[in-house]
C-alpha cells in the first residue's frame, strides 16, 4: 500500500564521472545510479529481483518449517495500484511461475488473490447528489489485475461498516461514542444510514488530520486483513518499501506507537494470527522502484492520499514525508528492523493494553483534591477523566459501556486520537469489527474473573 | 468575558498550557507542574531518604528551575535530601564565565552548596583553548563527552549519592529520534531511562524527563526566576537542531507528540539476536565505556599528541599514560579520591559556603 510518489522516473541519472562501467558485470556501460553504485539495466534488475526473492524465500522457509510441507499457501496480496505495490504483483507472478530452487513442479502459493481497497469516499463526496468528484479507483485497478488472471477483489472502504467485516462474519452493532459513555448499538434494519454517510460522519468529527489518517490507515488495515481472514488467507502481502517504511518509523514514533511500531514495519510478523504479513519491497527505495516499473514498462495508477499536495504542516505523517533528513532512509529502516513487539504486550485486536495509569501520572489534568478528598484513591477515580471533555460524572447502566472502559481497550496512541474526536454534540459511531472487540474483551474479563473465583461458586450456571 | 481556569474554576486563566491545551491559572499551573515532577520522583524511586544530591547547574533555565523545584519539592513532600549545586566550567569565555556568575547568585538565593569543577583543571584544556586547536567543527564532541565525566568527577569529589539533571522531555525527544536516524540502536535503548547507574559512577536523573520546554520557561517567567539565556558561542550542534526543528514542528501539528515520542521510546524493544555493544570500563581511567578506552581518554590523548582531528578510532597502546588520570582509582565501586591534591590545592574547588 505505498502511496510515495516517485516524481522522477529518469533514466538518464547525472553520473559522475561522465561514464562508468556497471559494478556488477564490469562490462557494460552502466546507466543507473543507487546509492553510489552504477548498475547497467540487466544487472539493476538481477539485483533488485534478488532482493525480492530473498525476503520472499525466507517468509516461506520460516512458514514451512512450522507446518509440514504443504502445496504452497493461499495468499492475498493488498494492492493499491501505487508503483510499489505495481512491482510486487509482478514480481511475485514471476516468483510463483517458475521456482527454481525446486526440482518439482510445484508453486510457491497456491492460490493468489488481489484485493484493493478503493478510497475515493475520502474526496470531495458530494452528500446532496450522492456523487464522488473523484472516480472510483476499482475499475483502474481491475484493469491492470486482469492481465495476471488472479480473482480480483475490490472493495470501498466505508463497507467497513458492513456486517460481515467482522471475526464472526454477522456481527451487525455498532460502537457508539458519546459524551460520557460508549454503547455498544443495535442498528435496527429501518436505519438507512448508508455506510459512506456513517464512514465521512466519523471522519469529519476527527478534528485533526494526523487523526484522521491514523484512522484511515487501521480502518484499511483491518479491512485487508478481514478479507485475508474471509478468504482463508495464510499470509497477505503489503508493499510497503524502504522509503516508506522509513517514513512510517519516524511518524509511527512521533505518534507514541512504539509498542506497535514492529508489527507495522518488519518484514514479516505473526501478530494478527491466522493472517502472516509480509512486506517483501522492504529493501527497495522508491527511487529502485520507478526505474524497475518503467524498464518494464509497468504502469501504475496516482492513489492520492488525504494530505497529498497539502501543506506539510497538515499533519504528522505528511511532516515526515516533507522532510529531508540528512541519513540515509536504509539507516532508519535498519534501525526499525532490529526492533520487536515487547512481550509484555496484551493480545488484542488492534491496540495493545498497557500501563494505563502512566499518563495519567505524568500529566496532571485534574487536581485530585478538589474532587476527592484523599488524594490516593481520587487519582484512580479521577485519572478516569482522560479529558476535561468527558468531565461529566459518568452514568453506568449495564447496557452500556463507559467511555472509560473502552479507552482501556485502546492502545496509548489511539487513546490519543479518540482525544481529537469530537463527541459534543454528535453521537460517533464506530464499525462493528470494533464494537465486536470490545464485547469480546468485556468477556474475557468475565471469564478471567470467573477463573479466580471457579472454586466458590456454587451452581455452574453459563451466564456471562 | 473572563476565561476561568479549568481546574479550579475560580481564578481566570492565564495559561494554556503546551502539554495539554488546558486554560488554567497561575496558582493550578504551579500545582500540576510541581505535582507531575513529583509524580516522576516517586514513581520512579528515584531517591532514597538522606539521600546526597547534586543538582548540575549551568545557569540555564532547565537547572535553575530544577534547582528551583527540588528545594520545594524537598520541603514540601519531605524528601530529607541534602542538595547541592555542581557546575562545570568548561573555559567558555563570553559565555560560562557570565552563565557561572547566575549559578552564584542561584547558590545565594536557594541557600545551596556550590561547587564548580573546570575543564582545565580536570584535563588541563579549557575550551577555548580546545577550539583554538580543533577549530569550530567537532568541538561539541568534545565539550560533550568531557562535560560528562566532569560531572561525575565533580559528584565525586562532593561525595554524593546522586545527580540529577535539568534534561527535559523535548530533549529526550530529540535524542530519541536522533538516534532512529542514526541508527543507534545501542543508545535508542538507553537514552529514554529516566536514571542511569553504572559500575563506579554515581547515580544521575532526569526529573525533568516529562517536563515540556515551554513550561519550564513558563514556570521560570511567571516565578521570575534567575537565569542565563545565551546559547553558547561555539556554534550549536548542527544534527540535533535537525532533530530540533522537526520536533518542534511536530509539536505545532501535534502538542503531545514530545511524550508520545518519549512513550515509543520507552517501547521500543530490541530483538534478542541484535547484538549490542557490551558496557565495560576504560583501561585508563576506570571510567565506563563500551571501548578500551573512553571516549574522554581517546579525545584527550588526541589533543596532548597534537592530533585533535582524529577524534575517531582505538589509540595505540603505547601511549602515555595521562597523569590525571593515573591517580584515579576505582574502588568498592566508587572512586577513591583519598589521595588527591588538585582538588585541595586550588581555590575555586573548595565548596562554598553560602
Amino acid at each position: 500500500m505505498c502511496s510515495v510518489q516517485e516524481t522522477s522516473l529518469d533514466l538518464n541519472v547525472n553520473i559522475k564521472p561522465a561514464t562508468k562501467d556497471c559494478i556488477k558485470c564490469k562490462t557494460t556501460k552502466a546507466t543507473v545510479l543507487i546509492r553510489h553504485s552504477t548498475y547497467c539495466k540487466k544487472c539493476f534488475q538481477h539485483v533488485f529481483v534478488g532482493k525480492f526473492r530473498k525476503n520472499v524465500e525466507k517468509s516461506r522457509i520460516s512458514s514451512n518449517s512450522t507446518k509440514l510441507n504443504g502445496c504452497g499457501e493461499k495468499v492475498m496480496i493488498g494492492f493499491s495500484g501505487g508503483p510499489s505495490s505495481r512491482t510486487m504483483l509482478q514480481l511475485i507472478n514471476e516468483y510463483n511461475e517458475t521456482h527454481p530452487h525446486e526440482t518439482s513442479k510445484k508453486c510457491a502459493y497456491s492460490e493468489i488473490i488481489v484485493c484493493h481497497i478503493d478510497e475515493s469516499v475520502l474526496f470531495n463526496y458530494d452528500s446532496t447528489s450522492s456523487t464522488f468528484s473523484q472516480e472510483s479507483t476499482i475499475l483502474q485497478v481491475e484493469k491492470i489485475v486482469q492481465k495476471y488472471n488472479y480473482p480480483f477483489i475490490g472493495l470501498y472502504l466505508q463497507d467497513i461498516f458492513n456486517p460481515d467485516v467482522t471475526k464472526s462474519g454477522c456481527y451487525s452493532n455498532v460502537l457508539e461514542l458519546a459524551v460520557d459513555d460508549a454503547k455498544i448499538l443495535q442498528l435496527e434494519e429501518g436505519s438507512v444510514v448508508a455506510p459512506t454517510e456513517k464512514l465521512l460522519h466519523l471522519l469529519n468529527n476527527v478534528s485533526k488530520s494526523t487523526a484522521k489518517e491514523d484512522f484511515i490507515w487501521y480502518l484499511k488495515l483491518c479491512y485487508l486483513i478481514f478479507t485475508a481472514r474471509k478468504n482463508g488467507c495464510k499470509r497477505l502481502f503489503l508493499g510497503d518499501c524502504s522509503s516508506r517504511l522509513s517514513i512510517k518509523i519516524i511518524s509511527q514514533t512521533s505518534k507514541g506507537r512504539g509498542f506497535s511500531l514492529p508489527l507495522e514495519t518488519s518484514g514479516e510478523i505473526d501478530w494478527f494470527e491466522d493472517v502472516i504479513i509480509t512486506r517483501p519491497m522492504k529493501d527497495m527505495l522508491s527511487k529502485e522502484i520507478g526505474i524497475y516499473n518503467q524498464l518494464n514498462g509497468l504502469e501504475s495508477i496516482y492513489v492520492p492520499s488525504m494530505t497529498s499536495m497539502m501543506h506539510p504542516k497538515a499533519s504528522i505523517e505528511r511532516l515526515t514525508e516533507d522532510k529531508e533528513f540528512p541519513s540515509t532512509v536504509s539507516t532508519i529502516a535498519r534501525t526499525g528492523a532490529k526492533l520487536t513487539p515487547s512481550d509484555s504486550i496484551v493480545k488484542e485486536n488492534r491496540c495493545v493494553e498497557n500501563n494505563k495509569i502512566w499518563q495519567d501520572r505524568i500529566t496532571v489534568m485534574t487536581i485530585p483534591s478538589l474532587h476527592k478528598s484523599e488524594e490516593c484513591n481520587g487519582q484512580q477515580s479521577s485519572s478516569n477523566k482522560t479529558t476535561s471533555r468527558y468531565d461529566n460524572c459518568n452514568t453506568i447502566n449495564d447496557e452500556s459501556t463507559t467511555n472509560v472502559e473502552f479507552m482501556d481497550l485502546l492502545c496509548y496512541a489511539c487513546r490519543v486520537n479518540m482525544l481529537y474526536v469530537n463527541v459534543i454534540n454528535q453521537r460517533i459511531i464506530l464499525p462493528p469489527y470494533v464494537a465486536e472487540g470490545v464485547e469480546e474483551q468485556k468477556n474475557n474479563n468475565r471469564k478471567q474473573m470467573k477463573k479466580q473465583i471457579e472454586n466458590y461458586l456454587l451452581c455452574d450456571d453459563e451466564e456471562l | 468575558m473572563v476565561r476561568h481556569c479549568v481546574i479550579c474554576n475560580k481564578e481566570r486563566a492565564a495559561v494554556k498550557r503546551p502539554k495539554t491545551g488546558q486554560k488554567v491559572c497561575r496558582e493550578c499551573f504551579y500545582y500540576v507542574f510541581e505535582t507531575e515532577i513529583h509524580n516522576t520522583i516517586i514513581d520512579n524511586k528515584l531517591f532514597k531518604k538522606n539521600d546526597k544530591v547534586a543538582i548540575a547547574a549551568s545557569g540555564g533555565k532547565d537547572s535553575t528551575v530544577l534547582a528551583h523545584v527540588m528545594k520545594l519539592l524537598n520541603e514540601r513532600y519531605q524528601y530529607g535530601l541534602e542538595m547541592f549545586l555542581l557546575s562545570i566550567d568548561e573555559g567558555i569565555t563570553g559565555y560560562r564565565d557570565d552563565s557561572l556568575e547566575t549559578v552564584k547568585r542561584n547558590q545565594q538565593q536557594y541557600e545551596l552548596p556550590l561547587k564548580i569543577v573546570s575543564y582545565s583543571e580536570l584535563y588541563g584544556w579549557s575550551m577555548d583553548q580546545i577550539v583554538k586547536e580543533v577549530g569550530l567543527k567537532n568541538n561539541c564532541t568534545f565539550c560533550g563527552v568531557f562535560r560528562r565525566q566532569a560531572l561525575d568527577r565533580g559528584a565525586v569529589m562532593l561525595d554524593v549519592d546522586h545527580i540529577v539533571t535539568g534534561h527535559n522531555a523535548d530533549d529526550i525527544a530529540e535524542t530519541v529520534l536522533m538516534n532512529i536516524l542514526r541508527g543507534d540502536i545501542a543508545r535508542l535503548q538507553r537514552c529514554t531511562e529516566i536514571c542511569t547507574t553504572g559500575d563506579g559512577c554515581v547515580r544521575r536523573s532526569k526529573p525533568f524527563k516529562y517536563t515540556y520546554e515551554k513550561e519550564i520557561v513558563m514556570y521560570a517567567y511567571f516565578k521570575k526566576l534567575d537565569y542565563f539565556s545565551t546559547e553558547c558561542i561555539y556554534s550549536p550542534n548542527a544534527y540535533r537542531g535537525h532533530a530540533r526543528t522537526f520536533l518542534k514542528d511536530l509539536e505545532v501539528i501535534r502538542p503531545s507528540a514530545i511524550i508520545d515520542i518519549i512513550h515509543s521510546g520507552e517501547a521500543f524493544e530490541v530483538k534478542k539476536e541484535v547484538k549490542l555493544p557490551t558496557q565495560g570500563v576504560c583501561k585508563r581511567c576506570g571510567y565506563m565505556s563500551s571501548n578500551e578506552l573512553c571516549k574522554a581518554c581517546v579525545l584527550l590523548e588526541g589533543l596532548n599528541r597534537g592530533l585533535p582531528k582524529k577524534v575517531h578510532g582505538d589509540m595505540p597502546r603505547d601511549t602515555a599514560i595521562i597523569p590525571h588520570f593515573n591517580r584515579i582509582q576505582v574502588s568498592k565501586g566508587n572512586y577513591d579520591d583519598s589521595n588527591k591534591p588538585i582538588e585541595e590545592s586550588k581555590s575555586n574547588n573548595k565548596i562554598d559556603q553560602g
